[in-house]
């Protein structure tokens, strides 16, 4: 377990440096002068002189990607060139509103999802699996930001039962969250379907069965924990992805998020604060990683034995 | 829009103070009214945070509007044309027009408790003048030439030897060569002290003299602002608190507006009401009483490089104008046809100017007059943003008709403007100004100065060069008989529109949104929105 843990700690590090590679030269390849980002269209030579030599603009690439090594293995994340904000600061403040959102989303999803697929293996091929068939595959179609705007209008604007947005507490948070659990839940649904019925076709299942156990237990205790294992996978990395920002409803509910603040960067040419954001989510995905592989080890012994 | 005769009534007072050469105090006018009406918490929402709010840093006219919460300048405007004492007790130009007195209100004080000093209008010029500060504003001072700005910027003097104080109440500022329009460039007190804490303290909570103080500013999330406990300004305070949430876009805005959640819909000088939006607020019986429009300083216009062929050939860059419909979209109210560069709210806005109206047919015959051989190919840059996208397609469908095959190029707004400066690579760009006062100094001498073309970061991105323009700027810019001063103007705005280095294209007009119970004077041509002089009334 130890060596398989080490290993991926390495390959971990790889990607990190890999990805923090690539977002650098990618951003520097982007045409445009941050300079003028900064200090305005109508600012002078003199000024966009200025603002080169504190950022150290002209330095040839690889010279500016050594210092930002440095400066992250001091464990310094830059400071915004627009805003002079701390970009560790910034995602701080961001983060917790997209934690609160995703967190709340999963929940909302999953509690959806994991009945659903259960019923419609018990009962495969009913009007009821066809049916949540049917509704899985449109939720997987919506386009989120339409999606998002269209539950805005009618059922905050209209209605008048959620807030329109913005995050003031988790009551704003409840209209978002049920927007990404639809755009979620169909695929969920469909990843437990699949995996059920391939769970309870096995000979265990049958086994279970023929020594009389009830079919509550047979489903939830004995095919359910099984069944659950590629879907904690593709949880664990939708869940780290999502925490990387949630663009659209972010942007539509008007809420703080790293979303928001990953696509300001980008339109400013922010490069610390693009580099920070970039680095931050490939961390959760990496984190999230490691995570799974735990849990692994706890939903099926046989893997960690292995290990 | 016809151009307002009552603009040119308004003008006057500011152009007759210099063309009399008399040291002529104009009485304190607050803006917003005498009478108090406190009381309050006003909400707003904007998709981003101000750039900063220290006065130096600050860029967009968007982000003014928090200035004017937080700080006084010396002089103020009203409807962007008056001015208007507002720190300054009084002041006085000085014959030739060179020199400029303001005498303080003597019972100022910043909001941690501090007199303000005519020292501290001084370090606020100083700031600006030093390129070191990476200040936003340091070229439009320097076309004020300040005596000794050059060697102040350039580190040979500590101080701005044509800044000076008189006391604790007075401070001169002098020009090396006349300007009529000195008085409308903003000017406030900083608090040295304060500015110069190591941090970013002053960034974060910047400490100013205007009626109200930062409370809170949570990047990306709040910006709350409540009253300075020492306010002493000349205008009343409204509101006990004001809250700005950051984020999101304007059609979330626009619904939490519709119920009854902000007090404005929008806060910015470009988006005003959503476009797709506006015809529906306008027909709505709720809401079309209190949509309220004011035209801008500004105008937009697609630069045509005059060095570039085909477009180096003035038949070319005519036949483009005479090619395109300015008027298509003007129903909506959003902007004004341009039949040259000043905006019809500008006093200097010339009524007889032609321009180039929509005629296809002649637009053929210039072409046909070059001999160039059709199609001709050419290339537009233009911005991300929805009105650029329509305003290049219109563009496009326009000279297509004529016999110009146009290649559209989208960019970022630092990559259109990098590429713009660069000569000989960008064919024809979309583009536009924001003047900072109402004269066409700003806008005609930024942008057509031929002498400015080889400079790094220049703004004369047509590249256009017309000595007896060129000449004619110098004259115009020295200029202090109002009358006069006009008509140079206009002659040189009569001399580019011939040349034709842009496409003249259109002058926005802010179309804006607010609740039955936001009173007040709004909006303004100069700084579009004025939260300092509006109050709650239920």
């Amino acid at each position: 377990m130890l060596t398989r843990l080490l290993t991926r700690f390495w390959w971990s590090t790889v990607t990190l440096l890999g990805t923090a590679f690539l977002t650098f030269f990618l951003v520097n390849a982007v045409p445009g002068d941050v300079a003028k980002v900064i200090a305005g269209s109508k600012a002078s030579g003199e000024v966009l002189q200025e603002i080169h030599a504190k950022y150290h603009l002209d330095d040839p690439v690889l010279k500016r990607l050594g210092f930002y090594f440095i400066q992250l293995a001091h464990g310094d994340l830059g400071h915004s060139y627009v805003t002079d904000q701390a970009v560790a600061e910034a995602i701080r403040i961001r983060f917790p509103t997209t934690a609160a959102l995703t967190g709340l989303a999963v929940l909302m999803w999953v509690a959806l999802a994991v009945p659903l697929g259960v019923l419609t293996a018990r009962f495969r091929n009913s009007w009821f699996d066809r049916t949540i068939l049917v509704v899985a595959t449109v939720s997987l179609s919506l386009p989120s930001f339409w999606l998002a705007r269209v539950l805005q209008y009618w059922l905050a604007y209209k209605l008048g039962w959620f807030p329109v947005g913005f995050f003031r507490g988790l009551v704003d948070l409840l209209l978002p969250a049920a927007t990404l659990a639809l755009l979620m839940v169909g695929y969920y649904a469909r990843l437990v379907h699949t995996n059920m019925v391939e769970v309870l076709d096995s000979p265990y299942v049958r086994a279970a069965r023929a020594k009389g156990a009830s079919e509550t237990r047979v489903l939830f205790k004995h095919a359910l924990r099984n069944a659950l294992i590629p879907v904690i996978t593709m949880l664990g990395m939708d869940v780290a992805s999502l925490l990387g920002g949630v663009l659209f409803i972010e942007n539509v509910f008007a809420l703080p998020g790293i979303g928001n603040l990953a696509v300001q960067s980008v339109l400013n040419l922010d490069v610390p604060m693009i580099m920070g954001t970039v680095l931050f989510s490939a961390t959760l995905v990496v984190g999230a990683n490691w995570v799974v592989d735990l849990l692994y080890g706890w939903i099926d012994p046989r893997i960690k034995s292995a290990g | 829009m016809k151009p307002a005769p009552a603009n040119l009534t308004r003008f006057r007072p500011w152009l007759l103070a210099v063309a009399s050469l008399a040291a002529m105090a104009f009485a304190s006018a607050p803006a917003a009214g005498d009478a108090l009406h406190p009381g309050g918490t006003f909400h707003l929402a904007r998709a981003d945070d101000p750039q900063s709010l220290d006065p130096v840093l600050q860029q967009l006219a968007d982000d003014f509007l928090f200035l004017s919460l937080l700080y006084l300048p010396l002089l103020d405007n009203t409807n962007g044309v008056d001015l208007v004492a507002c720190a300054a007790r009084d002041w006085n130009t000085s014959s030739d027009g060179r020199t400029f007195t303001f005498h303080l209100r003597p019972d100022l004080r910043f909001s941690n408790g501090r007199t303000v000093v005519a020292a501290d209008y001084a370090y606020f010029l100083e700031r600006e003048a030093d390129p070191r500060n990476a200040s936003p504003n340091f070229a439009l001072l320097g076309a004020y030439h300040i005596r000794g700005a050059a060697d102040f910027a350039a580190h040979r003097t500590k101080h701005l030897a044509g800044v000076h104080t008189d006391g604790t109440q007075t401070l001169v500022v002098e020009l090396d060569q006349p300007d009529p329009t000195f008085p409308f460039y903003y000017i406030f007190a900083l608090p040295q002290e304060e500015v110069e804490r190591p941090g970013d303290a002053f960034a974060r909570h910047p400490t100013g003299d205007g009626p109200y103080m930062v409370d809170e500013w949570t990047r990306g999330v709040r910006l709350v602002f409540k009253p300075n406990p020492f306010y002493t300004g000349p205008a009343p305070r409204h509101f006990d608190r004001i809250e700005i949430m950051i984020g999101g876009d304007e059609a979330t805005h626009l619904l939490m507006f519709e119920r009854g959640e902000l007090d404005l819909a929008n806060s910015t000088a470009i988006a005003s009401i959503p476009e797709p939006d506006q015809a529906r607020i306008l027909r709505d019986p709720r809401w079309k009483r209190y949509v309220e429009r004011s035209p801008l300083f500004a105008a937009h216009f697609a630069n045509l490089n005059t060095q570039m062929p085909p477009l180096d050939d003035r038949r070319v860059r005519q036949a483009i104008n005479y090619a395109v419909d300015k008027t298509r979209r003007a129903a909506s109210g959003r902007f004004t046809p341009a039949k040259g560069l000043i905006p019809p709210c500008m006093p200097a806005y010339n009524t007889n100017l032609a321009g180039y109206p929509f005629d296809p047919p002649k637009a053929r015959r210039l072409l046909a007059e070059t001999g160039l051989p059709l199609p001709l190919h050419l290339t537009l840059w233009y911005a991300t943003d929805q009105d650029s996208i329509m305003q290049a397609q219109e563009i496009q469908a326009d000279l297509h008709a004529v016999g110009i095959e146009l290649n559209l190029r989208q960019a970022s707004f630092s990559e259109l403007n990098d590429a713009a400066e660069i000569p000989g690579k960008v064919q024809m760009s979309l583009s536009g100004w924001f003047t900072s006062m109402p004269d066409p100094k700003d806008i005609l001498g930024s942008q057509f100065d031929g002498r400015t073309i080889t400079n790094a970061a220049t703004y004369n991105t047509s590249f256009y060069n017309n000595p007896e323009v060129n000449r004619l700027l110098d004259e115009a810019s020295r200029t202090l008989e109002p009358g006069r001063r006009l008509a140079l103007y206009r002659k040189i705005e009569e001399m580019i529109v011939g040349d034709a280095p842009c496409l003249f294209l259109k002058h926005p007009i802010l179309c804006e949104l607010r609740q039955p119970w936001l009173k007040g004077p709004l909006l303004e041509p100069l700084w579009p929105i004025r939260l300092d002089r509006v109050w709650i009334e239920r």
